[in-house]
């Protein structure tokens, strides 16, 4: 049952259509020439001097050295001297960040000070405090290679909007298309047409989803490698991620409270994506249900994941629908955006880290919509 | 021996009344569902196929409620409705290996299974094609295999063998009363034919409620002596259809040969004739006999 339901999916031509198309868009976008790669070896020499935690003789040297370049002291025409300029630049940043890090925790030091420790606001900072301390020395300069471009597919909105077109294409007619096939008759009279069928549904659009998201994934990857030349920076605290000049990405994580080396975050990172895509089919699934058209399915199902962006862009964000663009299904497949600063939220009085709460209420969201495709399953009834 | 008993249920549609009261107790044998389009035929049959809550009243089978029962019930029961899809892109071999599974057969069994059921409806042959390629005879055919694959020990089929040729006619009808003896099989048709010989008894609905429950030879009974045969005019047979209750019209060399059921003669010609069950129907339903009808006679 579980093979024919798979059967069922990836049957369908337009998946492998969209697929390809945008394999060839991650190709061409990937292709497309770049001023400065991490690739070139002048950054592993650049590593070697200016590499690991920023300190205040690599920022003293570095600042003589960049009003040397803007005064003209020193050449900055040749590619040596602008991949310097670039990492003295990092390190500056990174040293800035620092700063603002340190002034955030006498910030945060003051706050707990002026709150009683039953106060969600002291228990607030408190958690800012904690978990910037854990940072230790994380800001610095550090050749990561690849791993910036491989959280997502080209950048947030561009990775959600492929995502959700594959979801969409793949899981609308699961439910839909029994009914436009005129089989649920037959299906309901089964033994196990009201239960188990839908467990077989539910497993076959997961491993759609596994199967597009980890391919789709190891080939992003892989163009990466190819681009950016290996995996160097694998162990780095996830601050040496900033918005470079050979990013196309503009999420900078130097700013991130998050201890997390590279690596670790590249596992969260794909880990949560996956579940994102599973929340979003289970949407996809009970709406292919309810509204027992493919199309349909679609057309609502991109309306529901596109009106946070609206509002986004209308610039209401305020109140009620702050929090809903908050806690939306579009924010929930932007997992990497998620991670780029502080943010908690009071739950009952205690702080809860925004992207913990919102992936617990999506968990639960999830099993109300599978409880819901379950139940109205098998309760239909047929009279048509 | 199995008993499947229809305990006084009724199934009201937002202001439409479909099924009236309707009870009644089945055991082994093919029973007959005869009535007029909007009788109420489907309705019942989904809800003894458990796919439709009836409003009011309880199905039991062998004294179980089947909305209890739920899937021990839909174990033995094979359902053929009288509208149904196919996945087009399936082949008749993948089609049934499907359901199979979802009537809860195993794999050894499923691969036995659908040899079976594709040989006994005739469609060996085309076990791989493409089920988009399939005229609608054969899909017709391969709903009645899927109904089959269990094994039912309840067979509920509605309008079977609606679309199908007269030699797979034949071959449904003579599948039915081959597999009835130890199971009960309920069908719906307007074909009065594929009942004839092959139905314990007859049901007749109307308006939703059961209307006379018989056998073949009972219900040939009631019109005993009311079905006329005579040769008319043309333009006298508009005049006669008003009055009467005018079946099959055949033309002949002296003239409109009609077959008329009536309780008094209707013309001074007019000679006594045998009764078929579509006279019956006619005499029950005053309908005319459908297009179906009157291709279904063999």
């Amino acid at each position: 049952m579980y093979l024919q339901e798979c059967y069922k999916i990836f049957s369908k031509k337009s998946i492998y259509l969209v697929f390809i198309t945008i394999v060839l868009l991650l190709v061409y976008i990937n292709q497309l020439p770049t001023d400065m790669t991490m690739r070139e070896l002048v950054f592993e020499e650049l590593e070697g001097t200016w590499g690991g935690p920023v300190t205040e003789e690599k920022v003293e040297l570095a600042r003589e050295s960049m009003h040397a370049s803007d005064t003209g002291e020193i050449s900055n025409h040749t590619f040596e001297s602008k991949a310097t300029d670039y990492v003295q630049f990092l390190i500056v940043g990174a040293a800035m960040q620092k700063q603002d890090q340190n002034e955030r925790l006498t910030i945060l030091e003051a706050e707990m000070n002026d709150f009683d420790e039953s106060t969600y606001k002291h228990r607030k900072a408190s958690m800012e405090r904690d978990m910037l301390q854990e940072l230790d020395d994380a800001h610095g300069f550090y050749l990561i290679r690849s791993w910036r471009e491989m959280f997502e597919f080209i950048e947030p909105v561009t990775h959600v909007l492929l995502l959700s077109i594959l979801i969409f294409l793949g899981l609308s007619p699961v439910f839909a298309e029994e009914y436009t096939h005129r089989t649920t008759d037959l299906i309901l009279a089964t033994k196990h047409g009201k239960t188990k069928l839908v467990t077989a549904k539910i497993l076959a659009a997961l491993s759609y989803i596994v199967i597009i998201f980890l391919s789709l994934q190891i080939i992003n990857s892989f163009l990466n490698l190819l681009k950016f030349g290996g995996i160097a920076g694998w162990d780095a605290p996830i601050q040496g991620i900033s918005s470079g000049l050979d990013s196309l990405s503009r999420l900078s994580y130097d700013g991130s409270p998050y201890n997390f080396e590279v690596w670790q975050f590249f596992l969260l990172t794909m880990g949560l994506q996956l579940l994102s895509c599973i929340v979003i089919a289970a949407l996809v699934l009970l709406l292919s249900f309810l509204t027992k058209n493919t199309m349909i399915t679609f057309f609502i199902s991109s309306i529901i994941i596109a009106i946070p962006a609206l509002l986004q862009q209308l610039g209401i964000t305020d109140g009620f629908l702050g929090y809903l663009t908050d806690f939306s299904f579009l924010k929930l497949m932007q997992v990497s955006s998620l991670f780029t600063q502080f943010q908690a939220y009071n739950v009952f009085g205690y702080p809860v880290l925004y992207p913990s709460l919102l992936f617990t209420l999506f968990a639960l969201v999830t099993g109300l919509l599978i409880m819901l495709i379950y139940r109205l399953f098998r309760n239909q009834q047929v009279s048509h | 021996m199995l008993k499947l008993t229809i305990e006084n249920i009724s199934k009201t549609f937002k202001d439409k009344q479909a099924v009236t009261g309707f009870s009644a107790e089945l055991s082994e044998g093919v029973y007959a569902l005869l009535g007029p389009n909007g009788a109420g035929k489907t309705t019942l049959m989904r809800m003894l196929a458990d796919i439709l809550n009836p409003s009011s009243g309880r199905i039991l089978l062998d004294g179980n409620d089947i909305s209890i029962m739920g899937n021990r019930y839909r174990d033995i029961l094979g359902y053929l409705p009288q509208e149904f899809g196919l996945y087009r892109n399936f082949t008749a071999i993948r089609f049934l290996s499907y359901f199979a599974r979802l009537k809860g057969l195993n794999k050894q069994e499923t691969t036995t299974r659908v040899d079976e059921v594709l040989e006994l409806v005739n469609l060996q042959k085309d076990r791989k094609r493409k089920l988009k390629t399939y005229s609608g005879g054969m899909k017709r055919r391969l709903g009645i295999a899927q109904a089959l694959l269990n094994d039912p020990k309840l067979l509920i089929v509605d309008e079977p063998t609606a679309g199908l040729d007269p030699q797979e006619r034949v071959r449904f009808r003579n599948l039915l009363s081959e597999i009835a003896g130890d199971r009960i099989v309920l069908l719906s048709t307007h074909i009065v034919s594929d009942i004839e010989y092959i139905a314990k008894e007859v049901l007749l609905m109307r308006q939703g409620t059961l209307i006379q429950r018989s056998t073949s030879e009972q219900l040939l009974d009631n019109v005993k002596d009311k079905v006329w045969k005579c040769t008319v005019e043309q333009n006298a047979l508009s005049q006669l259809q008003k009055r009467y209750k005018v079946g099959n019209i055949q033309r002949a060399e002296t003239g409109i040969e009609v077959r008329i059921v009536s309780d008094q003669q209707p013309l001074a010609d007019a000679v006594n004739v045998t009764p078929t069950l579509e006279d019956v129907y006619l005499y029950f339903f005053n309908e005319e006999v459908t297009d179906d009808v009157q291709t279904g006679m063999l």
